[in-house]
């Protein structure tokens, strides 16, 4: 066989291999290419955009899209073998939606991250007031681990990075609370 | 550096010849051609490094060769060659653990369509043709099940599309059940792993005065939606 025919087939080989590399093991080029993946293979979506790329550190990140107005998309990527992106491994949020007909936003807290998230549908929403409780085997009962206030976007989205109490506690959102720009309460939800 | 001949004529038609990584190869080529000559002419009498010195001769101008050598093993595609050589071994070692995981889902699958859905034990079984496409996945509903005991099984399909473009997930229509009479059930069972997968939902207790199973998957906007008629004359 001559040395062209032989460099053409290594050619085709180096694609068929990566080809079957990336689809078959979940890789893709971008966490967005993750998103989108998961999304699909979660059977929602797909997100309108993507709202937040927020770093765990340089080869991991929290993908959020925005779904609909009432729903985000929240995908945890992680770098691999330098140039590639998957999903990472562990609890996968998925979908995170409003919980009943009446909402009007939803937050949700991840622990890997220490990072508030949240949606609202709400027009004339300004700022989210959230707060975060915890409990670990040690607690009889659950204590608040802080009150955040955050701006929303032109989306109705929020976020806020937060130090956790400690690594060994569940966090959850105990309580949101939606402003307009005066102030005045829009929306109030206790769980 | 040695020289790979010894032979004036191999050296000089491979200082023509840039990709270097060739040279080898060459000199051999050239050194058995010299050598086969020589020896035909040391076996009509001449002494061997006189017949050396007459091969070399008759072997024609090294300039020449050594330039149309040159031309035949370009450089470039010796490089690319070489390079794409080596990267598709890294790629074969590299991507062994992920061959052998899509050889081992590849091997899953095809134990699934021999098995199918395993043994039935049901008193009677309905055939069913429900099927649909949400997103990368084909689902075929092929039979239900019934029991004596009032439990059911709802047999059905899952295709991914190896080719798409999502992440494979299992794919469920847990919770998508229920009957004519406004009764939900939500089921739960076994599946097989694989490409294609063979899945079990079993719902409890269903209603006896139900006469009709219904599927309604409806998700973000993807929806599979079917009757089966479970009872009655015209049940299958």
């Amino acid at each position: 066989m001559t040395r062209k025919k032989q460099t053409i087939i290594f050619l085709a080989l180096i694609f068929i291999f990566l080809f079957i590399y990336m689809r078959f093991s979940g890789r893709h080029f971008t966490p967005e290419a993750v998103l989108n993946a998961n999304e699909l293979g979660l059977h929602y979506g797909p997100s309108e955009k993507v709202l937040l790329k927020y770093h765990g550190d340089e080869n991991n990140m929290l993908v959020i899209g925005k779904v609909d107005e009432r729903g985000l998309s929240v995908i945890p990527a992680k770098r691999s073998m330098l140039v590639f992106w998957k999903l990472e491994g562990g609890s996968v949020p998925g979908y995170i939606g409003f919980d009943y007909p009446d909402d009007r936003a939803k937050a949700n807290y991840s622990s890997k991250y220490s990072l508030i998230y949240g949606i609202t549908d709400l027009d004339e929403a300004a700022k989210a007031d959230v707060e975060v409780i915890y409990k670990n085997n040690n607690m009889s009962d659950f204590e608040t681990a802080g009150e955040y206030s955050m701006e929303i976007d032109g989306d109705g989205f929020f976020f806020c990075a937060v130090e956790p109490v400690d690594n060994e506690s569940w966090y959850y959102i105990n309580k949101t609370v939606i402003y307009d720009k005066n102030g005045n309460v829009l929306f109030n939800d206790i769980n | 550096m040695r020289p790979l001949s010894d032979y004036d004529f191999v050296n000089r038609v491979l200082s023509h010849v840039k990709f270097k990584y060739d040279h080898a190869e060459i000199a051999k080529e050239l050194n058995e051609h010299i050598e086969d000559m020589a020896d035909e002419l040391m076996k009509s009498g001449i002494d061997e490094s006189k017949a050396k010195e007459m091969a070399e001769g008759f072997m024609g101008d090294p300039d020449e060769i050594g330039e149309e050598l040159n031309r035949e093993h370009s450089a470039v595609l010796g490089w690319v060659w070489r390079i794409s050589r080596i990267i598709v071994i890294a790629l074969f070692i590299m991507l062994m653990p992920t061959f052998l995981n899509t050889g081992l889902l590849a091997a899953n699958t095809a134990l699934n369509v021999f098995e199918g859905y395993g043994e039935n034990e049901a008193e009677s079984v309905v055939k069913t043709d429900i099927n649909g496409k949400i997103d990368d996945v084909y689902i075929f509903v092929d039979e239900v099940r019934l029991y004596d005991n009032g439990n059911i099984d709802v047999c059905y399909r899952t295709l991914h599309n190896p080719f798409g473009k999502s992440q494979i997930w299992s794919f469920s229509l847990n919770g998508c059940f229920k009957d004519e009479l406004g009764n939900k059930y939500y089921g739960g069972g076994s599946s097989s792993a694989g490409f294609v997968s063979y899945n079990i939902s079993r719902l409890e207790n269903f209603s006896p005065e139900a006469k009709e199973l219904i599927i309604d998957y409806d998700y973000n906007g993807r929806k599979l939606y079917g009757k089966i008629l479970l009872r009655g004359d015209e049940a299958k």
